[in-house]
Order: C-alpha cells, then sequence, then structure tokens
C-alpha cells in the first residue's frame, strides 16, 4: 500500500515538472511579444467561409493595424481566421503578432497563418498561459471548449484572482440562451450576482469591440507610462 | 530589456516551484482517501437549509455508506453540505476519520469556516483545485450553481470530449435549473458547433438522488472490481 502510493506520488511528481518545463518555456516565447495582447476565443469547427470566421478575421487585422498582438488557441476555426487575420498584417515585417498555444493529441494540428506556435501537454496549462498573459478576451461562438475557456476567464475575473478585464461575448443571437440561463436560472435562484453581469459585455457590433478594448488598452499603456 | 524577461520567467519559475509543492502535498493526503472517489460539485451561494443542499447532504451521505469517498470544492453551500453528509457517517460509526476532503482555493471565502469536522487542502490557484478534483474521480455530480460551477461542468466537458479522461458519469442535478443551458447545447449542436451527437449524451440531467446515485455507483463498482 505505501508503495502503491509512493509510486503514484513519484509519478505525478515527474509529469508535473514536464508541465513546469513547458510552461516556462511558453512564457519565455510569449514575454518576447509586444504588448498589449489580446486572446480570441472560439470554435474550432467553423468553416472559414462562415460569417463568424470573417469578422474573426476582420477583427484580428484591426487590432494589428493597431499594434495589438493576438493570441489564440492555434487550432482550426475561428482560431485559424483570427491567426489569419493578424498575419495578412504583419507581412514583410519583422513582429511576431500572430501566436497560437495548441495542445498535444487532440488531432486539431497548428493552423497555417501562426507565426509562433507551441504546444502543451494539457489543457489547463493552454487556459492559464492564455489567460494570464493577455489583458483582453473576445470570445466567438464555439463548442465545449469555448464555454470552457469563457468560464474560466469569468470566474477568475470574479474572485479576483485576475484583474478586471474586457471580456467579450460576440454574437447576441449565440449567446441569447446562455444569457437566458444567467438571467433565469442562476441570478433569479441567487446563484450569481447581478453585479458580475456586468464583467462581461455581449455585443453584435465590431466597432464597438474594438472600441472597448482599444480604450483599456490605451489606458493602460499610459498608466504605465506615469509609473 | 532581456534582463526583464528573466527576471519574468525566474519568478514564473519559483512560482511553479511553489504550485508543484502543493500539489504534492495534496496528492500525499488525496491518497490516503478510500478509493474510489466521486467529486460533487455546486453553488456556494446556495442556501443551506434549501432544497438542493438537503439533497447533497443525502447523496453525500449515501456515498460514504456504501464505502465511496467524496471530494468537494471546500466552500460553503452546496459543497459545504456534502461535506457535512459525508462527515455525518463516520461520527456516528465513529471509524475511519475522514472519507471526505474539500479542496478550497486561498483567498476566496476566507472567512468561511464550517460546522462540521472534515479535512481541507488548500491550493493557490483555480486550475490546481479542477485538476485534482477532476483527476482522483470516477463520477461527479453537479448541483446548481454560478459561474464556479459553469467552469468546472465545461471543463470535464471538454476533457471528456478530447479523451483526456476517461468517460465518467456526469449527473446534473436540477431539471428546472439546466434547461437552458441545454437549450443552448442544442441551438450549438444544431449550428454545428458541437458535431459530436455522443456529447450530448455524456451527461445525464435528473431530479432524483436515487437516479443519481445509482448511476454514479455502477461507475464506482468498475473501479473496484479492477
Amino acid at each position: 500500500m505505501f508503495f502503491h502510493r509512493l509510486g503514484i506520488c513519484c509519478s505525478e511528481f515527474l509529469g508535473l515538472f514536464k508541465v513546469m518545463f513547458q510552461v516556462v518555456y511558453g512564457v519565455w516565447k510569449l514575454s518576447a511579444l509586444s504588448k498589449p495582447r489580446i486572446t480570441i476565443f472560439g470554435g474550432g469547427r467553423l468553416d472559414q467561409k462562415t460569417k463568424y470566421t470573417q469578422q474573426a478575421f476582420d477583427l484580428a487585422e484591426r487590432f494589428v493595424e493597431n499594434g495589438v498582438t493576438v493570441l489564440t488557441g492555434g487550432g482550426a476555426g475561428v482560431m485559424h481566421a483570427a491567426n489569419c487575420g493578424a498575419l495578412s498584417k504583419t507581412k514583410g515585417k519583422k513582429h511576431v503578432k500572430s501566436v497560437g498555444i495548441g495542445v498535444k493529441e487532440l488531432g486539431e494540428g497548428q493552423n497555417p497563418c501562426v507565426q509562433e506556435y507551441f504546444e502543451l501537454e494539457y489543457f489547463f496549462a493552454r487556459k492559464w498561459l492564455l489567460t494570464r498573459y493577455s489583458v483582453a478576451f473576445i470570445i466567438f461562438p464555439g463548442g465545449f471548449g469555448t464555454l470552457d475557456e469563457l468560464a474560466e476567464v469569468i470566474t477568475l475575473v470574479q474572485t479576483k484572482k485576475l484583474p478586471r478585464v474586457p471580456i467579450i461575448l460576440f454574437s447576441k443571437s449565440y449567446w441569447k440562451d446562455f444569457m437566458e440561463w444567467i438571467h433565469f436560472s442562476a441570478i433569479e435562484k441567487g446563484l450569481i450576482k447581478k453585479e458580475h453581469l456586468e464583467l462581461f459585455t455581449v455585443t453584435d457590433d465590431l466597432d464597438e469591440v474594438f472600441d472597448i478594448i482599444h480604450e483599456f488598452c490605451e489606458c493602460m499603456m499610459t498608466q504605465k507610462k506615469k509609473k | 530589456m532581456k534582463f526583464k524577461y528573466i527576471r519574468e520567467c525566474f519568478s514564473l519559475f519559483l512560482h511553479s516551484m511553489r504550485v508543484g509543492w502543493e500539489l504534492m502535498c495534496s496528492f500525499i493526503k488525496l491518497s490516503k482517501l478510500r478509493m474510489p472517489v466521486i467529486t460533487i460539485f455546486g453553488g456556494a451561494k446556495v442556501d443551506k437549509e434549501g432544497d438542493y443542499a438537503k439533497k447533497a447532504y443525502e447523496i453525500a451521505r449515501k456515498f460514504v455508506e456504501h464505502e465511496v469517498s467524496v471530494l468537494t470544492g471546500g466552500g460553503p453551500g452546496i459543497m459545504d453540505a456534502a461535506n457535512c453528509g459525508a462527515a455525518s457517517v463516520h461520527k456516528e460509526h465513529k471509524c475511519r476519520k475522514s472519507d471526505t476532503i474539500g479542496i478550497a482555493v486561498s483567498g476566496i471565502d476566507a472567512w468561511f469556516a464550517s460546522e462540521c469536522y472534515y479535512d481541507t487542502i488548500r491550493v493557490s490557484y483555480f486550475f490546481m483545485r479542477k485538476w485534482l478534483l477532476i483527476r482522483y474521480s470516477v463520477g461527479f455530480v453537479i448541483f446548481p450553481g454560478g459561474l464556479g460551477t459553469m467552469d468546472e461542468l465545461f471543463d470535464l466537458l471538454n476533457l471528456l470530449k478530447h479523451h483526456k479522461i476517461p468517460e465518467f458519469p456526469i449527473i446534473l442535478i436540477g431539471k428546472e435549473y439546466w434547461q437552458p443551458l441545454l437549450d443552448f447545447q442544442d441551438m450549438a449542436l444544431k449550428k454545428g458547433f458541437i458535431t459530436d451527437k455522443r456529447l450530448a449524451e455524456l451527461f445525464i440531467v435528473t431530479d432524483d438522488v436515487d437516479d443519481a446515485f445509482k448511476i454514479v455507483y455502477e461507475s464506482c463498482k468498475l473501479f473496484k472490481s479492477k
């Protein structure tokens, strides 16, 4: 029994060591990128010709034009579109503006538009890197993976483990049912406080998304300079 | 400039050493538990006298009576109710001290102290808690909860989807409460964001505690026979 337990602990320790190494390597790569950095989350199953991917493309393009670095999950669908949008404005320049962080053994693989890409062993390490090293989050429609990331970011901000950052859910019609759950189940039963609704914005307007985040980034930059 | 990167990486290295140390301590504590283990998730803001909290108490008690240990998030509300339910068994039988552990995140609900007697592990980050809870459990019962519970639910589903963990049963309690979320999922399925039909059947929504217990206990039996 004792040796069994010891064995489990040792193997866990080795696994942890590997993850730690990967995360530090990831941070090494990420810290070389220019600030501010934002993350675009979204479904990996979407076709490149749909409305949402086009919008992700446009948005990423605009951000890169204004000197913002775009991080994504490095996969297909919305992530692919966002990376491509970011890449299209950096061609011929040296700066790295389009970054993907993937997870091993998903069968997703990296999309062709990332300039910098690395893979991690576990999901939590990816989420950790994506949430810690960016200042704003845009969440496009997506499946379970996207929902996971959305819930994680909101929880971290709600419990003040992350500073208050803009979180934007894109497409009102897609998130309608989700918001209904929050309004009619969670808030009514008192499981989510009403003030937590202010932590994120739901919108259909690309300009609004851009304005909110741009303002926030500039605000941060001026604060840094004052210090 | 280069120096700044090195400093940043070094501080992260120290951080991860701490994370590793805390996880090791938790592993040692968790490995003392009687296997198999199941996890009960739920909201912290749920009224302790309420219907859901009572159900959580009942189901946790039942699990411990059938020699299954119960893990929770170590906070107030549903989590505390489940811990108390599990702890109430050995109080009566005066047998083993711990069949239940709460894994709390430090800095959250710091004011909270339970009336019941059970072990708590404190970790410093959310991802560690989720990691520990999900890694060691063979079944999950999810009671109504807010954003944190939703986080845990989708984390689980995402891991299941990518076969990062085996297919363990996930039970959602409270049909009425989760209905809008199910509608949302249907819509996502129709629009092609969720392609796998299997995923939609991964979790079971019920109001009946006995049903939930039976399904999760099957999974525990499988674990025991291994």
